[in-house]
């Protein structure tokens, strides 16, 4: 019995443990977005202003990716699909993905958004306003092209998903594994303005 | 504490499906017999639960991931991946130095007697490339590992949909 009592007091702990292992920094102080102007994927202006007025969940990448982004993705939607049932829904993180390689993912990026979340954002545009974007996150890409005409090429990017509160300011960067139920819990106290604990 | 038991009880749920879903897929068993999926088990290597998510339209590229267990009598190298439903494949490595994320190439992957490698996401993973008919969660197709003796290892892969595949947890929830 003595050994029975251990074995789940040893269960429990561990399941505490795990459930508060996310690795997320939290600026000591929120950083404006630079100002910066792209597209939605149905075409219209994506501008700093527009990430105002509602929590964001800034993620970088290319819609060939085929396991960061894909994975990255889904577990943001499973994070929303946790957060609903902690936070008021005007609180519930809009999710944007930032595609830096509009050679390829310009004509694509709508149906890729919505493949993972109907709610998503797909923004991309001119490079000179990508890399206004990338810098002001901090975040870091390149294209892996071997030659002109590579068609096949990876792109090297920065795996962090940037939190920006409703007044347009970084507040956090969580970096992977994007577990759903931890990574709600953590967001949750962190837009309440909470201690997190990593 | 009512969220922990509800969270607790959907991990096991889901353990439970996986354990159903990786018995439910007939284990490939290696071979020159290319027919050998669905036959009994010749015992020495194996593939189990591939799967892949499937991708959004218009994306030319998929991730495959599968657990590959050597139960021969001998060290074996895995040199290659192909499936006859994509123009090519290719065994790579997703990296993470410094929070960037690279992706690179793996010529050949040691599986120890006794031993096993997962492809999971954020590791290692197939890349298939340039689909020869659309997929979408529920579909299958073939794949073949080849090692470097040239011996195959058949296996048919599951689409599933984006968040069905999940990472196995190195951490502490392992009690032993």
């Amino acid at each position: 019995m003595k050994r029975l009592v251990l074995f789940v007091a040893l269960f429990a702990l561990s399941f505490g443990a795990k459930a508060q292992s996310v690795n997320g920094v939290i600026l000591d102080e929120a950083v404006p977005v630079t100002n910066f102007t792209l597209s939605a994927q149905d075409g219209s202006p994506f501008t700093s202003e527009t990430l105002k007025e509602q929590w964001t969940l800034l993620f970088l990448g290319f819609t060939h990716c085929p396991d960061v982004c894909p994975f990255t993705l889904a577990n943001l939607e499973a994070v929303r699909t946790e957060l609903s049932q902690l936070v008021s829904p005007e609180k519930l993180p809009e999710v944007v993905f930032l595609a830096v390689d509009p050679d390829r993912d310009t004509a694509v990026l709508e149906d890729y958004v919505k493949h993972f979340g109907i709610s998503f954002t797909g923004i991309t545009g001119e490079r000179p306003e990508i890399d206004k974007l990338v810098e002001s996150i901090d975040g870091f890409y390149r294209l892996e092209k071997s030659s002109a005409d590579d068609e096949a090429y990876d792109v090297t990017h920065s795996a962090a998903v940037t939190v920006i509160n409703p007044a347009g300011e970084i507040t956090a960067k969580i970096s992977p594994p994007f577990h759903p139920f931890n990574t709600a819990n953590y967001l949750a106290r962190h837009m309440r303005g909470l201690d997190v604990m990593n | 504490m009512q969220q922990f038991f509800k969270h607790w009880m959907a991990a096991l749920v889901w353990a439970a499906t996986m354990l159903v879903f990786a018995f439910s897929m007939a284990p490939a068993s290696a071979g020159d017999n290319h027919s050998a999926h669905g036959k009994a088990l010749s015992g020495d290597l194996s593939i189990m639960a591939a799967m892949s998510p499937a991708p959004a339209p218009g994306v030319g590229s998929v991730a495959v991931y599968l657990t590959f267990s050597n139960k021969s009598d001998r060290d074996v190298q895995l040199v290659a991946a192909e499936s006859p439903a994509f123009a090519m494949g290719h065994m790579h490595k997703t990296v993470m130095t410094d929070g960037i994320m690279t992706m690179e190439p793996v010529a050949q992957i040691t599986v120890p007697v006794g031993g096993s490698v997962m492809f999971e996401p954020n590791g290692l993973h197939i890349m298939l490339m340039g689909p020869k008919q659309s997929f979408t969660a529920g579909d299958r197709f073939p794949l073949t590992l080849i090692l470097d003796t040239g011996k195959q290892v058949d296996t048919h892969v599951s689409v599933v949909k984006p968040g069905e595949v999940m990472v196995h947890d190195h951490g502490s929830m392992k009690m032993n």
